[in-house]
């Protein structure tokens, strides 16, 4: 079996992030692999083990895209695709899904894995939209999968539930937390991994020209987000907090005593 | 006059409270607020819609039973085409989230997750507010060209409208071709299904493992029930064991921004705060004065968790 799995590199949740006086944002430089997306890699990882055949992670962005596959390939996937170009610089998630889609097509997977979401600009766009551009089945935020390489078998969270979807391949699939835990690459293996040549493509070699890619949505500008004002602590003896405490819920809760 | 389009997610008549937000919405920036109904029978959720809406389109059918992307997207593609709308609107549960991109790709429409703002600029083009990295900042998002922009709306950030006179109910082609279904979706049983959404829930009350117990949830339920609340969880619970990642507040789980949010026993780290940070008034119950949640709270009481919970059931009544 063959499979891809989409990979991102993000800054980390603690990474400082402060908007600046005109609008733009300073990040700290922290970055980390998507959250979800070594999920997806773990669970491609899985299959391969137990079914045999290739994984195959690709990334899109220069930069410190590399980091992610290189993190892809100390878990041990067995080849790499970073797509390249200055236009997806420019581009937003649409964008991104139409560049990954042809590489996707030109590799031709049984199945493709992304995260449910990227934890940067959090859109959950690319995993979808890149399935609608394959003509593919798609399930997103699956938490259980099985496989015979023919067909699959899935279990995905909804609002308030769970669903179970089954269908054939190919499938792109997007993985959330609790599908599989992922492993930690070990030292040889970054090692290993630091010194790979990376395989780049560019959107050229894709049949793709920076019109296909150019942005449908712009930030037009950043701000922070509204400041709480202090805590105000709930003092007296632990009979009187309670009374207060539930004097607050019931007057936010909106509801009598 | 210019339309908008709220795609209505319902279960079992109920309809998402997102959806109602945003036909209000639609109206205050004086669009047409016309709605999509989908059901095997949805005439129990259009009606629900009605009120808020100017019109009402409604799609039986049965392959709509479970919400499949499949059927849906050509549906409102279909229905986008007919009605010329200048703004989708969408709930942003993790099924719109999904229809969103979809038709996104498929109408080379541009895209805009989670909003919690939406405005018109002097042009009359749609702009939209969305929270990004963790709610650390907000960004404002413009639409390229003149087709129709699409937006996932987050539930409890655009205010609930008053209802109205009812909009007509008119019902529409489902444009279903069975041959375009590739899977097959089963709903499983759920705990705590009946329950009011983590994600649509005016209040949430939340554990950590300041609850010291699993069993300690049953408390926190029946605080929940006294409320009208959903039941939230730490990642320390969730990895724990004590819950499902279902009931997860945070970065790898859920995002949630109710009018009031209770922790016990929740240190508040960054990844849990990255969740809630968006919610109205914040109460915070934690034995430990330094855990860093009382930086993010409205009102904070240092006290053990477990016991401020039983008492505070015992006073509210179950």
């Amino acid at each position: 079996m063959k499979i891809c799995v989409l990979v991102k590199q993000v800054p980390d949740h603690e990474a400082l992030v402060k908007v600046r006086s005109d609008g733009t944002l300073d990040i700290e430089d922290r970055w980390v692999t998507g959250f979800f997306d070594e999920i997806a890699l773990e669970q491609a990882l899985r299959l391969r083990e137990a079914l045999g055949g290739t994984v195959t992670a690709v990334a899109a962005g220069g930069g410190k895209q590399t980091d992610a596959l290189r993190r892809a390939l100390a878990m041990g996937v067995d080849t790499v695709v970073q797509l390249d170009d200055p236009a997806l610089i420019l581009a937003d998630g649409l964008g991104v899904a139409r560049a990954l889609a042809a590489c996707v097509r030109t590799l031709a997977p049984d199945m493709v894995l992304a995260g449910r979401v990227a934890l940067d600009d959090e859109m959950g766009l690319v995993g979808p939209a890149v399935a609608e551009h394959l003509g593919w089945p798609y399930v997103g935020a699956v938490v259980a999968l099985e496989t015979d390489g023919a067909g699959f078998s899935a279990v995905r969270q909804i609002e308030g539930g769970k669903q179970a979807v089954k269908g054939r391949l190919p499938v792109l699939l997007t993985a959330t937390k609790g599908l599989a835990e992922p492993r930690v690459p070990k030292v040889m293996a970054v090692m290993k991994a630091s010194r790979a040549r990376i395989e780049t493509r560019d959107l050229a070699s894709l049949g793709l020209d920076a019109a296909a890619v150019a942005p449908l949505v712009r930030v037009l500008s950043y701000r922070p987000p509204p400041t709480r004002p202090a805590v105000k602590m709930i003092t007296g003896d632990l009979d009187a907090q309670v009374e207060t405490l539930a004097a607050i819920l019931l007057s936010a809760s909106g509801g009598g005593s | 006059m210019s339309r908008a389009l709220v795609v209505v997610e319902n279960t079992g008549g109920n309809v998402r409270r997102a959806c109602l937000e945003a036909l209000g919405r639609a109206r205050s920036l004086g669009l047409t607020a016309e709605a999509l109904v989908t059901g095997t029978d949805p005439l129990a959720a259009a009606a629900a819609v009605a009120p808020y809406a100017d019109l009402v389109l409604c799609a039986a059918h049965e392959l709509f039973a479970h919400g499949d992307a499949d059927v849906l997207v050509p549906l409102v593609a279909g229905v986008v085409t007919e009605r010329s709308p200048v703004l989708i609107l969408v709930p942003a549960t993790l099924t719109g989230r999904d229809l969103a991109a979809r038709l996104a790709a498929r109408l080379g429409a541009p895209y805009a997750a989670e909003v919690t703002d939406i405005s018109l600029d002097p042009s009359g083009r749609p702009r939209a507010v969305r929270p990004v990295l963790g709610g650390k900042a907000l960004a404002t998002v413009g639409f390229a060209g003149d087709g129709p922009c699409l937006v996932t709306v987050r539930a409890n950030a655009l205010g609930m409208p008053a209802p109205g006179q009812p909009g007509e109910i008119r019902s529409t082609d489902p444009r279903v071709d069975p041959g375009a279904v590739r899977t097959r979706v089963t709903p499983l049983d759920e705990a705590g299904a009946g329950r009011v959404p983590l994600g649509e829930a005016g209040i949430v009350v939340s554990g950590g493992r300041g609850l010291q117990d699993a069993s300690r949830f049953e408390l926190l339920e029946k605080l929940a029930d006294r409320l009208g609340a959903a039941v939230g969880a730490s990642r320390a619970v969730v990895d724990a064991g004590w819950k499902d990642v279902s009931f997860q507040v945070g970065k790898s789980g859920n995002t949630v921004a109710p009018r009031l949010y209770v922790a016990f026993g929740v240190s508040g780290a960054v990844h849990h705060v990255m969740g809630m940070d968006g919610s109205g008034t914040v109460v915070v119950v934690n034995k430990d004065p330094d855990a860093p949640f009382f930086k993010h709270a409205d009102h904070g009481l240092v006290a053990d968790a477990v016991q401020v919970l039983g008492l505070l059931v015992r006073r509210l009544g179950g």
